[in-house]
């Protein structure tokens, strides 16, 4: 692995660092909820990396499920946080 | 420090970070939203060691639905958590102690990270990868060698193990110059074996068929190897759609038919989800159906189709997805896909093989058999899965103790 491509992994796992501690320390809802979206978004780019490192396209397949996940479980989120129901 | 090991020793202490907020945090929708991203954590260490099956589900499951049900749950018992007085337990703390001891000492006699010398690279597991364990006995049904096949090479080349094995496996020589080429992160075995050309075609298949076999190793054990394990987990999944709809679902005359909470006034939430359905669905489709050529299968893709309706349930409320999916269908299609399974099996048989033996399908041309039979079994699972979480969801949004 060369080694631009190491340092940007690691440097975005140390963002992910950073934003758990804002989805702890949050002060509101909304910063936690930013803070987890932008850990997703944060994921979705670290594995096309590696996907990319590694020369392998599944993972793209990988990182659309990923951007999946993260806009449905914002959504259902939001919407128990609004309406206090999911139905 | 080699690049993979560095990258999983940050990943892991992230995870652990994740793990001591889920239970540090008093707000329970914080700690449901932490253990989503868990998840997802977790399956990029899957990700990082090249396991793209298991890191698929872990995502989709674990991250998407997952997640989703516990905030249905939230539903019932509330945002926080029931304030208790904190003292120090000590037999918890000793059990717990000696757990972690007795697991940490455990792992001392496992193989190092990414070791090629490792059991698994050589017991069995090459042979299942290479797909030929019936064709090395010749067990009726299956093909024979053809002449001048060298098996040992062809297993070889599919168990992605690097050079020749020595005699020795504890060759410590041999071993750190295969640890050497690992590092690289691209064993060249491994990118040849993406490449189907650079292997000498099987004796019935043309060289750009994959070698008439399914490409993707994790999908062919997962469906023909272990065909009747992944069956009953498909019937544990269906008993537990069952069980649910039995202990939870009002009777019809209290109305399960009352609207839910409409978000439709959202404009660019309904257009969007409208927009992005359709596309959720076909990723789910592909995802079923590539299963047997890269990651994915059943499980995965029923998950993805799933959140679909789950996703248009959230914005335009129960009574919208009842008009879609009426309960009657989808308890329907929850048995239909156990039947699609166990069919498939029964037809194998009726057709003179065993149950669940795919090449008889097509016995001219076995590999293709197997395609199709992978491919029916798995639309099968994720028929079952996706009905299933549906349910599980409507059943959770739907019992609502006002």
């Amino acid at each position: 692995m060369s080694t631009v491509y190491l340092i940007t992994a690691v440097v975005l796992i140390v963002g992910a660092f950073m934003l758990l501690y804002r989805a702890l320390a949050g002060p509101t809802v909304y910063d936690t909820i930013l803070a987890t979206n932008a850990i997703g978004t944060k994921t979705i780019v670290f594995v096309t990396l590696l996907g990319y490192i590694s020369g392998r396209t599944e993972f793209i397949d990988m990182a659309i499920i990923y951007a999946l996940i993260t806009f449905i479980t914002t959504i259902a989120i939001l919407k128990y946080i609004e309406k206090g129901r999911l139905d | 420090m080699n690049a993979v090991v560095l990258i999983d020793t940050l990943l892991l202490l992230l995870v652990t970070a994740t793990a001591v907020a889920i239970v540090e945090v008093r707000s329970l929708y914080a700690s449901s939203i932490l253990t989503g991203i868990y998840s997802l954590l977790m399956a990029l260490v899957w990700v990082n060691m090249h396991s793209m099956d298991v890191s698929f589900t872990e995502a989709a499951v674990g991250g998407g639905i997952s997640t989703i049900l516990l905030i249905g749950t939230l539903v019932h018992v509330g945002r926080e958590e029931k304030p208790i007085k904190k003292r120090l337990h000590v037999p918890a703390l000793v059990f717990t102690a000696l757990t972690g001891a007795a697991l940490i000492y455990g792992t001392l006699d496992m193989p190092r990270f990414g070791d090629p010398a490792a059991p698994i690279h050589h017991y069995r597991v090459p042979e299942m990868m290479a797909q030929t364990v019936g064709f090395v006995n010749g067990t009726p049904g299956k093909q024979k060698p053809p002449e001048g096949f060298d098996l040992e090479r062809y297993r070889r080349f599919d168990g992605r193990v690097t050079g020749p094995i020595p005699a020795d496996p504890t060759d410590t020589a041999w071993r750190e110059k295969s640890i050497l080429q690992t590092e690289g992160l691209i064993v060249p075995q491994v990118r040849a074996a993406h490449e189907p050309h650079a292997e000498p075609g099987h004796h019935l298949h043309p060289p750009d068929d994959f070698n008439g076999h399914v490409p993707n190793s994790v999908t062919s054990l997962l469906a023909a190897y272990r065909g009747y394990d992944t069956m009953f987990e498909t019937t544990v999944i269906f008993t537990a759609g069952v069980s649910l709809i039995l202990l939870l679902r009002r009777p019809r005359r209290e109305g399960y038919l009352q609207p839910g909470a409409v978000m439709s006034d959202q404009v660019i939430l309904r257009v969007v989800t409208k927009l992005s359905i359709p596309f959720i669905l076909i990723f789910g489709f592909y995802v079923i159906t590539h299963g047997e050529l890269g990651p994915g299968g059943g499980f995965q893709g029923g998950v993805v189709l799933a959140t679909a309706f789950i996703l248009y349930a959230l914005i335009f409320g129960r009574a919208a997805l009842y008009r879609v999916v009426p309960p009657p269908v989808s308890d329907m299609l929850t048995g239909l896909g156990v039947l699609i399974y166990s069919g498939t099996g029964a037809v194998c048989m009726l057709l003179g093989g065993k149950f669940l033996d795919y090449s008889m399908l097509n016995p001219e041309l076995p590999g293709d058999g197997e395609s199709l039979g992978m491919t029916l079994v798995e639309y099968g699972v994720g028929i079952t899965v996706s009905m299933v979480m549906l349910t599980i969801f409507n059943q959770l949004a739907e019992e609502r103790s006002t």
